[in-house]
Parts: C-alpha cells; sequence; structure tokens
C-alpha cells in the first residue's frame, strides 16, 4: 500500500493543487478536509501517513487541529502549507509538533520535498 | 619600570579587554531585554572584577569608573528587583569606552590573536551554527523546523536567538545552536532546504589555534612580512631548480630535490598559518558600530555575523576592516528605513543586518547583506546620465549589472544632498579601491524594497597567489584564479556578433568577448579556426571571457610590485617568477575590464 495523505485547507481550489501535486508525486489522497475540526475526525478516521495542513481556516484554526491530532497520535506528520507573513503563526504550529513547513505560492518541488522528507524522520 | 609591574600590566591589559569584549556583547543584550538578571549580574560581576583588577594595580580611574558602575547596577540585579533602565544603561556604554581608551594608553600592547571569544564563560560545549540560504522563506519557521529536528536527536543546551525571538518572527539567518551531541546532527541539517551552510565550531579547537600565555610570542610584524618574502623566494627558486634538474635528467639530484621541496612547501604552509588571525578580530567590532549608530539616526537594526571563526591574513584583515564599516554604515544610514516607513511597508520595525564570511575553493567570501530599501536602478541609470555617464541611445541596451557599475565610479552619488554620516556618496569606488589593493573584487546585487548585498572575494593571502599562465607571443602571462571561473577551449564557430560586440554562446549565456592580445595591445596573427584557450572570468558583477594565447598550466605566484618604470603601466597588480625564472606579469582583471568599458562607451 502507497502513502496515504490528508489534505486540509479551507479552499477548494487549494487543496485541489495540492491533490494533484501529490498525485503526480506518486501519493495517495485518502481525504479532504476544509477546517480544522473535520481534520481531526478525518485523522481519526483514516489514519493517514500524513497530513498537510492550513493554518487560517474556520470553525478550528489549523494550529488547534495540530494540538489535537498530536493528543490523538503523537507520532503523526504533518506539513504547514502556509501563506506568505504569518510566520509566527508557523514557527506556533511547528512548536504544536508540525514537522515542517510550504509556502503559498508553493513550488510543485517544494511540496514534495518536504513530504519526503517529514515521511524519512 | 621593572619588569615584575611590565608583566602585571600586560596581563591586566590583555585579561581587561577579553572583559570589555565580553561586556560590549551581553549589554546589547542586556539592553533588549532589560529584565534579563542572568545578563546584569554578569555586567555587575565584571565591573567587580575589574575594580578590584585596577586597584592593584593603582590605576585609580577604571577603579572608580568600575566602582561607580557596580554601585549603580547593584540594585537590578536581584530577582525580584526592577529591570535595568536605559540611563544606566547608556552610562555602562560610556563606561566602557572610558576604560577602552584608558586601556590604550598604557603602555604594553596587547597581544594579536586574542579575542573576546577566549573570555567566553559558557560552557566548553561545541556548538552548531547554521547559515540559513539568502532567498529563505519565512526564516523563523525554518529555524523552528531545524530546532525541532535537532531536539529529536540530542538535547539543546542554548540557542541564538532565543525561543522568544524565533516566535516573534523577527530573526536573520543564522542560528547558533550549543547541544551535546552536534555531530549526530550535521549531516541531518547540511540536507535540509533552505540551509546554505552548517558548521561545528569547537571552541577548545579555538583556543589552541589562538595560543595565549606560555605558549604564544609576539613576532615583529616586520619580520614577519619579511619571513614570508624569503620563504615566496625559496618556493620560486625550488621550482626554478626542479626545472632545471629535469632538464639535465640527471635521477642522483632528484631524490634530494624531491625532499627539500616538500620542506619549502610545508615552511610555506606554516609561515602562512602564522600569519592567519580569525576574522572576529574586526567582526566582533560590529554589534556595537550597529547599536550607536542606528541610534544615533534614529533607526532599529540588528546585526548578525555569521563565520568569525574564519582565518584571513593579518595584512588582510587590516586592508578589509575599513571597507566593512563603510558598508556597514552604508546599510544603516541608506539602506535600512527608518521603524515608521518600515512598518508602512509591512516590514519588521527592526532591520536587519547580516555580516557573513565564508571560504570558498581557497578563497574568502565576506557578504553584507541588508533588508533595507534596496538600490533603485532607474535612480542609478538617471544619475548617469545626468552626469554624461551614459549616452541616451544606449540606455536600452545596459543590463542591471551594467547599471549597478555606476555605483562603483569615483564620486558616484544618486543623492542631491549630503548627509552627515555617509557624506554625499554611498563611496564604493573607496571600498573597491581598498579591495582591490588587496587583490580581491567586489560585487552588488540589490532589489528594490528588498534589501542590498555586497560581497567582496579575497584571496587567503595577498603576497602568495593561485594564478593560470596564457603564453602570448613567447611571453607568459598570469591571471589570478580568484576570478577564473572556467577554462575551456572555444572555435570561430563558437563566436558571434551582437550589436557590434563580439560574444559567445556559453550553456544558453552570452558572454562578452576579450581577446588577449587586444587585452594586452599586442599584435597576434589567430591561426584560423583552430581551438583557443577561453578562460571564463567573473570580476564585479560581470562575466566575460578571454580567449587567444596557449594554456601554460597553473601555479602558485608570489607577487612582487612592478619595478620602475613599467609600474607606470596600468593593468597589472605585479610580476612575479615562475618555474624557468622568466619574469610573467599578473593581469589586473578588474582594471583592464574597466579599461575596456570605458574605449567601448566612447567616451
Amino acid at each position: 500500500m502507497g502513502v496515504r495523505i490528508l489534505v486540509v485547507d479551507d479552499a477548494i481550489f487549494m487543496r485541489k493543487m495540492l491533490a494533484d501535486i501529490l498525485q503526480k508525486g506518486g501519493y495517495e489522497i485518502c481525504d479532504e478536509a476544509g477546517n480544522g475540526s473535520e481534520a481531526v475526525q478525518k485523522y481519526e478516521k483514516n489514519h493517514p501517513d500524513l497530513v498537510t495542513m492550513d493554518i487560517i481556516m474556520p470553525d478550528m484554526s489549523g494550529i488547534d487541529a495540530i494540538k489535537k491530532i498530536k493528543e490523538l497520535d503523537s507520532e503523526a506528520k504533518i506539513v504547514v502549507v502556509s501563506a506568505m507573513g504569518h510566520q509566527s503563526l508557523v514557527v506556533e504550529a511547528i512548536q504544536a509538533g508540525a514537522k515542517d513547513y510550504v509556502v503559498k505560492p508553493f513550488q510543485p518541488s517544494r511540496v514534495i520535498e518536504a513530504v519526503q522528507r517529514v515521511l524519512k524522520l | 619600570m621593572e619588569e615584575q609591574r611590565k608583566e602585571y600590566i600586560k596581563l591586566f591589559k590583555e585579561e581587561s579587554s577579553d572583559y570589555l569584549g565580553k561586556l560590549n556583547r551581553i549589554i546589547i543584550e542586556l539592553e533588549k531585554e532589560p529584565n534579563n538578571k542572568k545578563i546584569t549580574a554578569e555586567v555587575y560581576r565584571i565591573f567587580h572584577t575589574l575594580k578590584g583588577m585596577a586597584a592593584s594595580l593603582g590605576y585609580t580611574e577604571i577603579e572608580t569608573i568600575s566602582h561607580d558602575l557596580e554601585e549603580k547596577l547593584e540594585i537590578f540585579k536581584d530577582e525580584e528587583k526592577e529591570k535595568v533602565n536605559v540611563e544606566v544603561i547608556d552610562e555602562v556604554f560610556k563606561g566602557i569606552d572610558r576604560i577602552e581608551h584608558l586601556l590604550a594608553t598604557l603602555d604594553t600592547p596587547v597581544k594579536i590573536g586574542e579575542t573576546e571569544s577566549e573570555a567566553e564563560g559558557s560552557g566548553s560545549l561545541p556548538y552548531v551554527e547554521i547559515l540559513l540560504k539568502e532567498d529563505v522563506t519565512l526564516p523563523a519557521a525554518r529555524a523552528a523546523v531545524i530546532i525541532q529536528t535537532i531536539e529529536g536527536k540530542t538535547k539543546i543546551e542554548n540557542l541564538e536567538p532565543s525561543y522568544e525571538e524565533i516566535k516573534s518572527g523577527n530573526i536573520g539567518r543564522v542560528l547558533k545552536v550549543r547541544c551535546t551531541e552536534p555531530e549526530k546532527i550535521l549531516d541531518l541539517i547540511a540536507s535540509m532546504d533552505e540551509v546554505e551552510i552548517v558548521k561545528l565550531e569547537d571552541q577548545k579547537r579555538d583556543k589552541k589555534a589562538l595560543p595565549g600565555g606560555i605558549e604564544g610570542i609576539r613576532v615583529n610584524v616586520n619580520m614577519m612580512d619579511r619571513m614570508q618574502n624569503l620563504v615566496g623566494e625559496l618556493v620560486v627558486t625550488t621550482s626554478q631548480l626542479s626545472e632545471i634538474v629535469r632538464n639535465f635528467g640527471e635521477e642522483k639530484f632528484e631524490g634530494v630535490l624531491e625532499l627539500h621541496n616538500r620542506s619549502v612547501k610545508e615552511l610555506q604552509e606554516v609561515i602562512t598559518n602564522i600569519r592567519l588571525v580569525p576574522l572576529a578580530l574586526i567582526f566582533n567590532k560590529f554589534s556595537r558600530y550597529v547599536r550607536d549608530l542606528s541610534r544615533k539616526l534614529g533607526k532599529e537594526v540588528n546585526i548578525e555575523i555569521f563565520g568569525a571563526d574564519i582565518e584571513v591574513d593579518r595584512s588582510l584583515l587590516e586592508g578589509i576592516s575599513d571597507p566593512l564599516i563603510h558598508l556597514i554604515r552604508n546599510s544603516i544610514s541608506h539602506g535600512i528605513e527608518t521603524p515608521e516607513e518600515r512598518e508602512k511597508l509591512n516590514k519588521y520595525r527592526v532591520g536587519k543586518i547580516t555580516v557573513s564570511a565564508k571560504s570558498i575553493k581557497g578563497d574568502i567570501l565576506i557578504q553584507i547583506s541588508d533588508d533595507g530599501k534596496g538600490i533603485d536602478e532607474k535612480e542609478v541609470l538617471l544619475a548617469a546620465f545626468k552626469r554624461r555617464l551614459v549616452e541616451e541611445e544606449e540606455i536600452e541596451s545596459l543590463s542591471k549589472a551594467e547599471i549597478l557599475r555606476f555605483l562603483f565610479m569615483p564620486g558616484f552619488t544618486t543623492k542631491e544632498k549630503a548627509d552627515k554620516v555617509s557624506g554625499r556618496g554611498v563611496g564604493l569606488d573607496v571600498v573597491r579601491k581598498l579591495v582591490r589593493s588587496v587583490g580581491g573584487s567586489v560585487n552588488i546585487t540589490t532589489e528594490k524594497d528588498g534589501g542590498t548585498t555586497i560581497s567582496m572575494k579575497l584571496p587567503l593571502s595577498m603576497s602568495i597567489i593561485k594564478v593560470y599562465l596564457l603564453g602570448l607571443n613567447n611571453q607568459l602571462f598570469a591571471l589570478p584564479m580568484t576570478f577564473v571561473d572556467e577554462t575551456l577551449t572555444v572555435t570561430k564557430d563558437s563566436m558571434s556578433q551582437l550589436m557590434g560586440k563580439e560574444v559567445m554562446l556559453l550553456r544558453r549565456e552570452i558572454l562578452p568577448v576579450y581577446h588577449l592580445a587586444d587585452i594586452l595591445k599586442e599584435d597576434f596573427s589567430s591561426n584560423g579556426n583552430q581551438g583557443a584557450p577561453c578562460v571564463v572570468v567573473e570580476v564585479e558583477n560581470d562575466r566575460f571571457a578571454i580567449v587567444g594565447g596557449t594554456f601554460r598550466g597553473s601555479t602558485e605566484a608570489l607577487v612582487k610590485p612592478l619595478p620602475s618604470p613599467i609600474d607606470k603601466i596600468k593593468g597589472y597588480i605585479g610580476i612575479t617568477m615562475i618555474g624557468n625564472g622568466k619574469p610573467c606579469l599578473i593581469l589586473d582583471l578588474p582594471a583592464l575590464r574597466y579599461r575596456r568599458s570605458y574605449e567601448n562607451t566612447g567616451s
């Protein structure tokens, strides 16, 4: 079975882009979520190998979602995908347990590099 | 004065300088976090120590200053007391300056090669120094990823910048981590995105490199220079001998000569190493300088330094000290905006200057970058046009690099009025002159609103340099390897004309072509379409190809000044003797290119 990834972002467009990039890179998209609480639910349901997590989302922020997911599974591997200019939030997300970050607008190669690195950890 | 007392004074001076160096550094930290009791207590303790030392030698003024400051700090140093106020910090700075001045006027000089880092008390654990790439996105986030990665493998003892600073998001490109098992993490971090260099700093090793006390002796600088010259001569005569022996084919000599050769090489290495001093000797002054000047100009600026442990020839160090200060001054006065302007531009209030040094293929690369307003090339072009340095019809065809080159012209400025700190121009012509005089070159890259980076490429030593040899009309010419990017062979077919100038295409890059014979103003008939040597060089924002002559290998050359009257001819940095005893002129590539570009613009 291949590597299964959960893509979390409130914008459908971003989810589609990320999913395309990851699928092209040989990864399987097991599910998508549009906000933090949905992300936590879907993590529990699917137990993916990796999560890509947006930070600023309605309902529950990415940072809170990371904390919740880490409570469920301390080994969870999370890559933050964030827009430019939210540096301190990204730092907070990393301190909450995310393993790497990618900045929007992203280069496809950057996304794949980050995912590969985090999977190796 | 009796011997004993002289010895005491020498020790006192050395130790006090260490303490002052340390004070200068930690007081800046205290200014940023006035509530840090650990630093307050340390400052207090240092003044207490200084007081005692000065008193026992009878230096009453140093004693009084130290005593006053010790008393002033006393009320702040304990946990429950209030934070240190600005007035006290200012007084501490004044006190440090006064003591520094007083120390300088005592008679025995401080030993060279002594740095404040030796006085560093914070443990003997080695630390890992990390430089992030110049185009790193969200440096603080990258720092957080790195820290997390390290924490997964080993224990972090100390971190610079602190967790809090990283959290606030306003950090630069340098990260220093003291941890228990640094060897474990070096490769891991080096392989990460956006990390440029990772280095392990072992303080114990530093101490060995900078002997103090009984293992070190002071040497007269002139003697050292003479010694190096003599070794240089030895290197040359030895290679001449080798050539003669090779021509004779005498096997008997060859064995002995090989041994002799090896000893000379080793001797050369030793003398080169003796002359090496760490860049820290000048880099350590920068923090204080940046603090003082930025305050005076109403700006907020932080400086970070990378690679202060890199060692260079001491004459080189002297040569680059002024240019570096000049460039930092430029960054603060012209580059970095006021806090208010920065906020409007959505930048952090506090500007950032990064000074980094690294060694690349035997050369030293020093870069000074700021995140200020950058240089608008349109303004440069306008100023150049006003000064009739460029004709209207040329404007379209100038590249960004060509436009930025005007900044290095004598007296060039885009400002109408002079200011107190940096005068009229940015004075890059002066910087370049000084850097060239030690055999280096200067490059500039800049982005409007994004900041400016000035890169200085320097040879490790001024007097022995690596050169490529090219032959032309039975003469040999040497090209300093600092500027050489690659060598290849080209034919006429690879050349073409572009806007009346000869160019060649190299892997999708168009390079201007200069013929060696033209540069040297020699007559030379090329031999049809046979392959000709081509040396691709990069000099001060300029890449071009020198074509022609014949390759004659590479060698180490001892640079000697040109004897009169040929010292009047421009275009050579000096003369050297090579293996066969023939004199060989060393090309001054920056100057040659400059001369060419004048001719081309027809001015």
